[in-house]
């Protein structure tokens, strides 16, 4: 009896101490940033549709590659793999509905080279005072239009309700994530990047994926 | 906190939703599926969209929060007012990350710069009482751009017709509408109307279209059909992507590395900075030296035969007189 408590006390020390993929991404022994750089502005060279593929589920075949990049900066730019998930969505036209193919994507980019302290800094939940300043900074800014102005601000109070910056433990040099976006932020040594999920999913399980495509990054850049 | 930060958005919202806060001109989100959506400001009021539409009160009287959204359906775009939906959601809603940005512009459209070939079309007429058209025909070549065009960044369809009367605006993301009203209003006698379709980054189409009215006429209609092609495109537009430094645009915010770590690249002993064998003196060059005597094929022409031009006798070179050394000049030196 004895030695069969011991056994489940050990199975369970076990259990608790092996993070699993899903939640953890640590950064290999050797890994470097030098591929993730070289492919800065050439993510698919990355992660293959593929890899997206088994991620996700869905078929290689299915998914379309799409570059959102308005500013010609990769601060800003995403990769998304799309496809189209079987739900129809609908929008109304002149009082008639319109039905469209509801679409999922799963992106990476927004690199950013940073040191920890200014990742933290980035990513760090914002104060009441914090977040009134930034949105009094914005209308009062005279190189912005007055109209982006107050649409932004207004944006920036909307979503300040809801905007949330959590600190994920074990997953590169640090990492947050953020809801109601479903993104995960990471930063691996001194490169940042951001992992966005727009799956049919809660939102654990898009953290989980966010995390196995970190965990699949990192393994790929480690030679 | 949250009771905080609730309190705070409230209040703000209070305050921008003040009329001295109200948005004069209405976002336009283009929305793709798959892509999610872009948004940009709209260059025109919600008044202004009414009188370009022809539409009363359809856009001054929407929700300032609502957004104008044109879903891109086949080959074709479906115009819709959303008024639920964040700019977040939309974009979701469409596919995308999430992640918006308002811009002055769709910063989807943008033609190349470069050299660009414009052919202007053969005109169409309908009840013209004089031929009109080859007048209109040969005034445009002046009007529209061409030849090496660097569009503005982000793209302005005003590149293409510059003139402060005409009244642009957007009819979809790539289609935009030039309205000249040559003596004003609808009751204008003359009017030009010029559509544009950005088909794609090297090709843009184009349609004049002159209306002249004349009392107990019949309007005379005069359509003039343009396309602009992008022949050859600058260079640096084809190497974009291929940056050496992809952090280049943010390098303001990178910390500076200290000298002592600035390169682990181990410096290559001068002995070893090449492979390439050096060239033996010797064997420079195999190309075997002309010699001296063989240097030319050109006969010398003997003494004799160089030349049939009379030696002018010396005693006949001259007949001007040597003017005497005592006439020679009175003019005084300037010192």
């Amino acid at each position: 009896m004895k030695k069969l408590i011991f056994i489940i006390a050990f199975g369970c020390a076990l259990l608790s101490c092996t993070q699993s993929s899903d939640t953890a991404a640590e950064i290999p022994t050797g890994f470097k940033t030098d591929k993730i750089v070289a492919n800065a502005t050439n993510l698919s060279a990355l992660v293959s549709k593929n890899e997206i593929a088994d991620l996700v589920g869905v078929n290689a075949n299915e998914i379309k590659l799409y570059q959102k990049n308005f500013d010609d900066d990769i601060a800003t730019a995403m990769l998304l793999f799309t496809w189209q998930n079987g739900n129809n969505v609908s929008v109304k036209i002149n009082g008639q509905e319109r039905k469209l193919n509801g679409s999922s994507s799963i992106g990476i980019g927004r690199l950013m080279k940073l040191s920890k302290a200014e990742f933290d800094e980035m990513y760090r939940a914002k104060t009441k005072e914090e977040i009134g300043k930034e949105i009094n900074q914005m209308v009062q800014d005279k190189d912005v239009d007055t109209d982006i102005a107050i649409y932004e601000a207004k944006e920036l109070a909307k979503k300040a309700k809801s905007l949330s910056f959590t600190k994920l433990e074990n997953v590169g040099t640090a990492a947050y994530w953020e809801t109601p976006l479903n993104v995960l932020h990471v930063l691996a040594n001194d490169i940042a990047f951001s992992i966005s999920t727009n799956l049919q999913e809660d939102e654990t399980a898009s953290k989980q994926k966010a995390i196995a495509l970190a965990n699949l990054i990192f393994k790929k850049s480690t030679p | 906190m949250k009771l905080s930060i609730k309190l705070l958005t409230i209040f703000l919202l209070f305050i921008l939703s003040n009329d001295a806060f109200a948005q004069q001109k209405p976002i336009i989100a283009t929305c793709e599926t798959g892509q999610g959506c872009s948004f940009q400001l709209s260059n025109v009021t919600y008044e202004e969209m009414d009188i370009v539409e022809g539409t009363s009160g359809k856009y001054k009287n929407m929700p300032k929060d609502a957004m104008i959204v044109h879903a891109k359906n086949g080959n074709g775009w479906d115009t819709y007012i959303e008024e639920k939906m964040s700019r977040s959601e939309l974009d979701k809603f469409f596919g995308g990350d999430g992640y918006t940005m308002i811009y002055l512009f769709d910063p989807k459209m943008q033609p190349l710069d470069g050299q660009w070939k414009i052919d202007i079309g053969t005109p169409s007429t309908t009840s013209c009482y004089a031929d009109i058209s080859s007048t209109i025909h040969n005034g445009l070549a002046g009007l529209s751009a061409g030849g090496l065009i660097t569009f503005p960044k982000p793209f302005n369809v005003k590149v293409l017709m510059n003139h402060h009367l005409i009244k642009w605006r957007m009819i979809s993301p790539n289609q935009y509408q030039g309205v000249l009203d040559f003596a004003g209003g609808p009751t204008s006698p003359m009017k030009l109307v010029y559509d544009v379709t950005i088909v794609n980054e090297k090709k843009i189409v184009g349609l004049y279209t002159f209306t002249i009215k004349v009392p107990t006429k019949d309007p005379c209609i005069s359509k003039i059909p343009i396309t602009f092609i992008c022949v050859k495109p600058n260079e640096d537009q084809k190497n974009k992507g291929n940056e050496i430094d992809p952090f280049a645009k943010r390098k303001t915010n990178v910390e500076r590395i200290p000298e002592e770590k600035r390169t682990n690249i181990e410096r290559i002993p001068e002995e070893k900075k090449t492979n390439v064998e050096r060239i033996p003196e010797e064997k420079r060059t195999n190309i075997e030296r002309i010699p001296n005597e063989k240097r030319t094929n050109v006969e010398r022409i003997p003494e004799e035969k160089r030349t049939n031009i009379e030696r002018i006798p010396n005693e006949k070179k001259t007949k001007v007189e040597r003017i005497p050394e005592e006439k020679r000049t009175k003019v005084e030196r300037i010192q």
